[in-house]
């Protein structure tokens, strides 16, 4: 019974220092295949904080990774980096207050619709601005950080967002954003300011894409609107949040392990296939995972300490009947 | 006067639904609205709790002009109400749900410690304790509708709407729920009104009833006094023909 209680700190200890030591003793493609992962987390995650717990699905989560990356591209060697990053996440943030304020007042799908349309807006605007005002297509980065430098960034914005994520879940905003998921009508009628509440879980969210596309701009050295304004990007936050289980807090972690190491054993050889992939596992998860891998992680019977890892981090309800 | 509405109107796209109704709640009262489906009562809820603005009247909470506050801010203020359909969060435990109300109902701030422990003693009061860790989805009706009592109780009000708590229970059920009402009045001390189908209820429970038909008032006064009314046996049973 007691070495249990020991079980979760260690194997997250654990799991912490092998991510450290990452850069240093494995190869560059291996770094690189698990930077990607924490990026995917990072953007789920905080994608996470209005859509898990609101239930407000938004498909605009890429235009953030875009506006940070088209942010440090335009001010790169001028400001200092770090600075580059947190000005980057801190201009998403203000986007999203500025944007959220009318949106979030639209709900269910014309909320989903509404924000897929201003991310192309977003993206036709700069396309607009980079061929008729500045006259190029992209931008190239020149003398970029290291991939160990990047590596350890982008390691520090997914725990952020994690730890992020896991506090709101155990604080009083957790419980009104909750409350707005179940039933926004009566959520007001018990107190709860839910216009205010979504709003600041929008902005909150928008922190993260806008330093991760910060520093994946570094990464990519070559950046043009079509690219960063993908909506795939926004499509496969989602995807990749289905498929982890949305009601979890390490749903995002094992959805963007599956789904990059999936990506990246496929997209080299069968590009076309792995996008026909991600259909057939979003249509297998709607229909027969609405809880995501998390939630058949919860329900199975896991041996060993997997399941002691994640199991209080899971729901309050189940964690106090523990 | 704990609770005024004066000319209370409210017009919706061709239809009135409620026309210059004016009503008021005394503290420590139980006041009943009857009338027939259609007559108004959810409307007047809705405008004393703040879902709808009305299209003339004003509303008074506690010496406070509330005619044009939210839902969220009216609470806050002490005045809870319930839901007809009930609604619980579905993916939330009991006592989450009547954290929501007791964390952020009250009108200054309460730390989640507080409001658990205010939960809490709210279930106790409901006799819901038993079900505390259950999911809001695994209730039954009847659980629902005492969690539908407990969340607003645990706002702290001091004005409480209850909208027909009573419909879909057995009797026997029915009367818990009549035993649960005269609790909160009494130990509480919290004023109620109650808009409800069953009229045996309606009579036990009120001090004063309000009788609304086609959104208009159309009597007042104590239960024995009401039903004694021609225009309400007339709204109710029709007019004789043959006089």
């Amino acid at each position: 019974m007691h070495m249990q209680a020991y079980v979760k700190p260690v194997a997250i200890a654990l799991i912490m220092l092998s991510l450290l030591l990452v850069p240093q003793f494995a190869t560059t493609y291996t770094t690189s295949v698990i930077l990607n992962i924490l990026m995917w987390i990072g953007l789920v995650t905080s994608w996470l904080i209005l859509a898990g717990f609101t239930g407000y699905i938004s498909l605009g989560h890429g235009a953030f990774l875009g506006i940070g990356a088209y942010f440090v591209a335009s001010y790169w060697q001028i400001l200092p980096f770090p600075i580059l990053i947190l000005l980057s996440g801190l201009i998403c943030v203000f986007v999203a207050a500025v944007v959220g304020y009318p949106v979030l007042r639209v709900k269910g799908p014309y909320f989903v619709i509404l924000t897929l349309g201003l991310s192309e807006f977003v993206k036709y605007s700069l396309v607009y601005y980079e061929v008729n005002i500045r006259g190029t297509v992209g931008r190239i980065l020149l003398r970029t950080p290291s991939l160990e430098n990047l590596y350890y960034w982008v390691l520090v914005i997914c725990l952020l967002s994690i730890a992020t994520a896991y506090l709101i879940k155990r604080s009083r905003f957790g419980l009104a954003l909750m409350s707005i998921k179940d039933d926004e009508d009566a959520a007001e009628a018990l107190g709860v300011n839910a216009a205010l509440a979504k709003w600041k879980a929008f902005a909150i969210s928008a922190f993260f894409p806008g330093m991760i596309g910060a520093v994946m701009a570094m990464r990519w050295t070559y950046i043009d609107p079509y690219t960063v304004f993908n909506p795939m990007m926004s499509f496969q936050v989602t995807i990749t949040a289905f498929l982890g289980g949305i009601a979890y807090v390490h749903g995002p972690i094992i959805g963007a392990t599956m789904l990059t190491l999936l990506s990246q054993s496929l997209w080299a050889r069968y590009p076309n296939f792995y996008m026909i992939a991600l259909g057939v596992i979003l249509i297998f998860i709607v229909m027969f995972l609405p809880q995501g891998l998390a939630g058949l992680l919860s329900k199975i019977n896991v041996p060993g300490f997997i399941k002691d890892v994640f199991k209080n981090v899971s729901s309050p309800e189940r964690r106090k009947e523990l | 006067m704990i609770l005024q509405g004066k000319g209370l109107t409210k017009q919706f796209t061709g239809l009135l639904a409620l026309a210059d109704v004016d009503m008021c709640l005394r503290e420590n009262e139980v006041l009943g609205i009857m009338g027939p489906n259609g007559a108004g009562k959810t409307t007047l809820f809705n405008l004393l709790s703040g879902y709808h603005r009305p299209t003339r009247g004003n509303i008074t909470l506690l010496q406070t002009d509330i005619t044009f506050f939210k839902p969220y801010q009216i609470v806050k203020m002490g005045l809870a109400r319930t839901f007809q359909l009930v609604r619980p969060f579905q993916e939330l435990s009991v006592l989450q749900n009547v954290m929501v109300g007791s964390v952020f109902g009250p009108g200054r701030k309460v730390s989640m410690a507080e409001g658990e422990k205010v939960a809490l003693e709210i279930l106790e009061f409901v006799e819901l304790s038993h079900r505390a860790r259950a999911l809001g989805k695994t209730l039954n009706i009847q659980e629902r509708k005492r969690l539908e009592i407990a969340r607003a109780l645990a706002s702290n009000p001091r004005v409480l709407l209850l909208d027909e708590v009573l419909a879909g229970l057995t009797p026997t059920e029915s009367q818990e729920a009549v035993v649960l009402i005269r609790k909160i009045r009494e130990e509480k001390n919290i004023s109620i009104i109650m808009v409800e189908h069953v009229m045996k209820a309606l009579m036990e429970l009120s001090d004063r009833l309000v009788v609304l038909n086609y959104g208009r008032k159309i009597a007042e006064g104590t239960p024995d006094e009401v039903i004694q009314e021609k225009e309400v046996i007339k709204a109710y049973l029709g007019e004789k023909t043959s006089a």
